[in-house]
């Protein structure tokens, strides 16, 4: 009898171990997948950047519509995980946090289709989403919505006269925020003009970021 | 052999079998706790107490003639590999109602960052990189304030302070507010408040003697990945500051460059608002 419950006690180690041994493992290999995507430097930029009260994200326009009702089930399953026993604590953590990463995203998901909900509840005539950020006015929206129904307009009246950009280019500019050389650099009527190969730059807020937009060469050049 | 391969896969079929009626336990009460998570006015609790203090926060800050803040900032940004990495920010505002706006920004890597509004123009500069932007734009604080968020899309993290609209933004967006403790290790004793809305949690700590301003503030995007923060510490406040008017208007360093903004608009609104003229910058 006691041999039998040794065997039975050793077996149980090593299953357990067995499974420990796997979450580790996972663990290792999550991390080491996503480490790539860090690239050069680390990004300063982010939803949390904004410091603002409210959080539309930078794909708040964007086209999801999964229930919500999927992003409460992932909720529940990570909880669910996070509290299991704690013999399994490895395990489960290793899985809630697969899971997390998943109930994110499900959760966004869900916030638009709160949002929607609470649109038609209130029974305004929203249809276009400039006049909908105004409840959340405060929302640092940055760049980068899906979908290709955006263009770029100098904004309001500047002060003086037109330079660069707003003097005259591409209707939808290509910008970068770093060169991609070291520029030769041309002034022109006090407008700073930077060439890289035959693509010429002006520097211009785009989005509140200082940025390069390409242009048209300089006159007399 | 057989026997010990049937005691290794026994127990290890029976983990998950002794785990689920545990788990089925859990998913119930998280359930619950999920719907509490995203809660609806009028079910859950906002405290009489935490709501009276927030209320004359906002107040106060609101009717102000004016005031001048130092704010240490702080916030995470979630990488592509999930690691959080906090940068920080350093900001000096001075407002002056209804026309006057003056905020100095220097990120924790030195860039520097000026937003000057004197009632007529509104200024972006950049000063170590020699450029700024002007833009013509007539009107009060809130205004230019909700211009420069919404329409130039430049960062002006906590822009509800600065605004007069502080105490309605607060009582419509929250849904849920409560009183945590009265915190004795902040400079001054504070009131720790925690509240939630639809998009973020927050905690304030709310000075409780003399003026109920804010002391500290924390806002957690709970539905961005990675949950990441905003945190802020606020020091220097003054609600009378002596203010000209020449502290408002932007005067260009010498050699500084004078830029265009550009904004991302929709393909609808190009043609006929009035962010959409992009020869309008020619006088």
């Amino acid at each position: 009898m006691n041999t039998r419950l040794l065997s039975q006690t050793i077996a149980i180690l090593t299953a357990a171990l067995f499974v420990v041994f796997l979450a580790a493992e996972a663990d290792a290999r999550g991390r080491d997948g996503g480490g790539r995507g860090g690239g050069g430097g680390y990004s300063r930029s982010g939803p949390a950047a904004g410091g603002s009260l409210s959080s539309r994200g930078a794909s708040g326009a964007s086209t999801r519509t999964a229930s919500g009702q999927a992003g409460s089930a992932q909720r529940s399953a990570t909880r669910q995980n996070l509290s299991s026993d704690r013999s399994d604590t490895r395990q489960s953590r290793t899985e809630s946090r697969g899971d997390t990463r998943t109930s994110g995203q499900e959760e966004r998901t869900e916030r638009v289709g709160e949002r929607q909900d609470g649109r038609s509840e209130r029974t305004e005539d929203r249809t276009n989403a400039a006049r909908d950020i105004a409840d959340d006015w405060d929302d640092h929206h940055g760049c980068c919505w899906d979908g290709n129904n955006w263009g770029y307009a100098a904004a309001g009246v500047a002060v003086g006269a037109a330079v660069g950009y707003a003097a005259g280019a591409a209707s939808t500019p290509d910008y970068v925020t770093v060169l991609p050389c070291s520029p030769t650099l041309v002034t022109v009527n006090g407008t700073s003009f930077y060439r890289c190969g035959a693509t010429w730059y002006n520097r211009t807020y785009v989005s509140g970021n200082l940025s390069y937009v390409v242009v048209d060469a300089p006159p007399g050049y | 052999m057989m026997k010990i391969m049937t005691w290794l896969i026994g127990p290890t079929l029976c983990i998950p079998l002794l785990a689920s009626p545990a788990l089925a336990v859990d998913q119930g009460a998280a359930g619950g706790q999920a719907d509490g998570g995203a809660p609806t006015l009028g079910t859950t609790p906002v405290d009489g107490e935490a709501m009276a203090l927030l209320r004359r926060m906002g107040e106060r800050l609101a009717q102000a003639k004016g005031f001048s803040v130092s704010i240490r900032a702080g916030y995470d940004v979630v990488q592509d590999s999930g690691q959080k990495i906090e940068f920080g920010e350093e900001r000096k505002v001075l407002l002056s109602r209804p026309g006057g706006l003056r905020v100095e920004a220097e990120q924790s890597d030195g860039d520097r960052r000026l937003i000057y509004f004197d009632g007529k123009t509104l200024t972006v500069a950049d000063p170590d990189l020699k450029v700024y932007a002007q833009v013509e734009r007539t009107g009060t604080v809130d205004d230019a304030v909700r211009y420069l968020v919404r329409d130039l899309q430049v960062r002006v993290p906590l822009a509800l302070l600065l605004s007069t609209t502080l105490p309605t933004d607060l009582e419509r967006r929250i849904q849920s507010l409560d009183y945590v403790e009265q915190d004795r290790l902040t400079e001054v004793p504070t009131a720790h408040l925690a509240g939630r809305t639809a998009d973020v949690d927050f905690q304030l700590w709310i000075a409780g003697e003399g003026e109920p301003l804010p002391r500290r503030m924390v806002i957690t995007y709970k539905h961005e990945e990675g949950q990441p923060q905003f945190w802020a510490l606020f020091s220097d406040w003054n609600l009378s500051p002596q203010v000209s008017d020449s502290q408002f208007a932007f005067e260009p360093p010498e050699g500084a460059e004078r830029i265009p903004f550009v904004v991302r608009v929709a393909k609808d609104d190009v043609a006929g608002s009035d962010k959409s003229e992009p020869k309008g910058g020619a006088q």
